[in-house]
């Protein structure tokens, strides 16, 4: 067999990088990053904003568009660079507008979906974000790599007893809620 | 209605989690409208939901970054040694065109012992082109300028001279004004007689193109995800754009419309859209003038869609190199439809839709 002269990706680009999404292959995030950044940094620059900015919220907008793809609440009517950029332009937006009523924490935006749509926003300042990564990262390791499975990446507690190791989903549902009164109890001492 | 259903764990992870249909939400939310404890509850375990999900976050754009920041390094080391690599290219480059340049009668400022050494011939031959030189200031002196090389070369005064002259006239198998070796003069200009290499002109050599041909036509057992797909040759002027438009122009409107056809292994035929077809023109040069002759507007290439991406094998192009294949522009012009753009020729494909790895079995 002939050595192939050169490989391309032929216009499933898309559809291709959904699927890797949906299967967490984390270095699609990296790739999704690179396609988009001259895009970003263009946008986040002429609007005043500087590279590190625009490198930021970039990152950010592909780890939303990764949740959305994995919890399926991602509708693909567009091309991904055009949501990767609506997302962009809205999280710019926001900054810009605290920055000009001069609020000066650092600020982290959670989404929960509500439906169709985004309904709560979460806004963690950095005061806020020290806790929960305090707290996360007091658990320990099965714990916090349960409540990630099941709450952030939306895996089945089916998908996680296979993954984890456990007898079955009811093993993990009682695990879950034992791990997740944990964390209670810690965000309340901390927060 | 369901009684205190907070207290039902899976369904307050679901309708927190947004896993439930719109109707129940209704209904649950309806619940806590009249229960206060209920609402609290649910406002704790968004907290925390959200709290992980935070997390979730954080850690994936920490290891995002740290991807991303390993990529640029990587990008980086390659620029530096790229930019190493061009520098010692370039110092040698340099070397060899200065170890030539020395070695070269008609551009030796000095004897150098080494080469002279080596080469007796090289000196006895400078020696001549010095006496020889004097002996052309004295000629046009006397016989002024404009006098011909050959003449020159007859004059040759001494034996050693004239030997040299007849040898080189033997080595290139020209006539005696076809200088090889002279000194530096207006005639011969910078470096004459040092380059003797033919510089290619003309269309590929017949036997790439055989070659090429001979690839195409090849009969490879192909794989279970491998299919032949039929491309057409949207613009194929190597260099010479203008002359593919003019031709476009030239062409009937229903040459330039028409649509072609493209099938695959098994002999499906689909319709190829998207591409406005045009033919491909080879460039030959006909008793020095160029001459252009349409060739084909179809070209067949082997797409392999056996792992994540698709492979193309450019038959079509007689000996492309690596470095053209990386260089190689690909647009997507539709869902399964792109255009390849390699070495100043673009050739239209369409990829038969499907799952790279399920396909052609």
């Amino acid at each position: 067999m002939r050595a192939p002269i050169f490989s391309f990706d032929p216009g499933f680009a898309d559809a291709r990088m959904l699927e890797r999404l949906r299967k967490g292959e984390e270095e699609a995030l990296a790739e999704l990053y690179e396609q988009n950044r001259t895009l970003v940094l263009s946008y986040v620059t002429r609007n005043g904003g500087t590279t590190d900015d625009s490198e930021d919220l970039l990152q950010e907008a592909v780890i939303v568009l990764w949740e959305r793809v994995r919890a399926e609440k991602f509708e693909p009517t567009a091309k991904l660079s055009t949501f990767l950029y609506s997302i962009v332009k809205h999280k710019w937006s926001r900054r810009a507008e605290q920055l000009r009523r001069n609020v000066r924490q650092s600020e982290e935006t959670f989404e929960i979906s509500d439906g169709d749509a985004i309904a709560d926003e979460l806004l963690i300042d950095a005061e806020q974000k020290a806790a929960i990564v305090n707290a996360m990262d007091k658990l320990d390791d099965p714990c916090k790599r349960l409540l990630l499975l099941f709450y952030w990446e939306e895996r089945t507690t089916d998908e996680i007893a296979r993954m984890m190791g456990f007898a079955n989903a009811d093993t993990v549902k009682s695990k879950k809620y034992q791990c997740k009164k944990s964390l209670e109890k810690l965000l309340k001492e901390l927060l | 209605m369901i009684h205190h259903w907070t207290e039902n764990e899976d369904l307050l992870d679901r309708f927190t989690l947004s896993r439930v249909d719109v109707a129940m939400r209704a209904e649950l939310e309806k619940h806590l409208l009249d229960c206060e404890a209920c609402t609290l509850k649910v406002e704790e375990h968004r907290k925390t939901v959200g709290a992980i999900r935070a997390f979730g976050r954080l850690d994936a754009k920490s290891r995002l970054k740290a991807t991303i920041d390993a990529h640029n390094r990587t990008r980086q080391n390659v620029k530096w040694i790229l930019r190493v690599a061009a520098v010692f290219v370039v110092v040698v480059g340099l070397g060899v065109s200065y170890k030539f340049w020395m070695s070269t009668p008609a551009k030796q400022t000095g004897p150098s012992e080494t080469s002279m050494a080596s080469k007796p011939e090289m000196q006895n031959q400078v020696e001549a082109d010095v006496r020889k030189s004097e002996r052309d200031v004295q000629s046009q002196q006397g016989s002024g300028p404009g006098e011909s090389k050959s003449i020159q070369s007859a004059q040759a005064a001494t034996p050693s001279d004239q030997h040299l002259l007849a040898t080189d006239e033997k080595k290139s198998g020209r006539g005696a004004d076809q200088i090889t070796f002279a000194a530096p003069s207006a005639q011969s200009g910078a470096g004459a007689g040092v380059l003797n290499t033919p510089i290619p002109v003309g269309p590929p050599s017949e036997l790439l193109e055989k070659k090429a041909a001979k690839n195409i036509k090849e009969d490879i057992r192909l794989e279970p995800d491998q299919i032949w797909v039929e491309g057409v040759v949207l613009a194929g002027i190597a260099s010479e754009p203008e002359i593919a438009r003019e031709r476009l122009n030239n062409m009937p409107s229903g040459q330039r419309e028409s649509q072609a056809l493209q099938k695959d292994a098994r002999g499906d035929v689909h319709s190829l859209k998207n591409f406005e077809v045009l033919q491909l023109y080879r460039r030959e040069v006909v008793q020095g003038k160029p001459k252009y002759t349409a060739t084909t507007n179809s070209v067949r290439t082997l797409v392999d869609r056996s792992d994540e991406r698709v492979k193309l094998y450019l038959d079509m192009v007689p000996e492309l190199s690596e470095a053209e294949a990386r260089n190689a522009r690909v647009e997507q012009v539709s869902t399964d439809s792109i255009v390849v753009t390699v070495r100043g020729m673009r050739f239209g494909y369409r990829i038969p839709s499907g799952s790279p790895t399920k396909s052609a079995k």
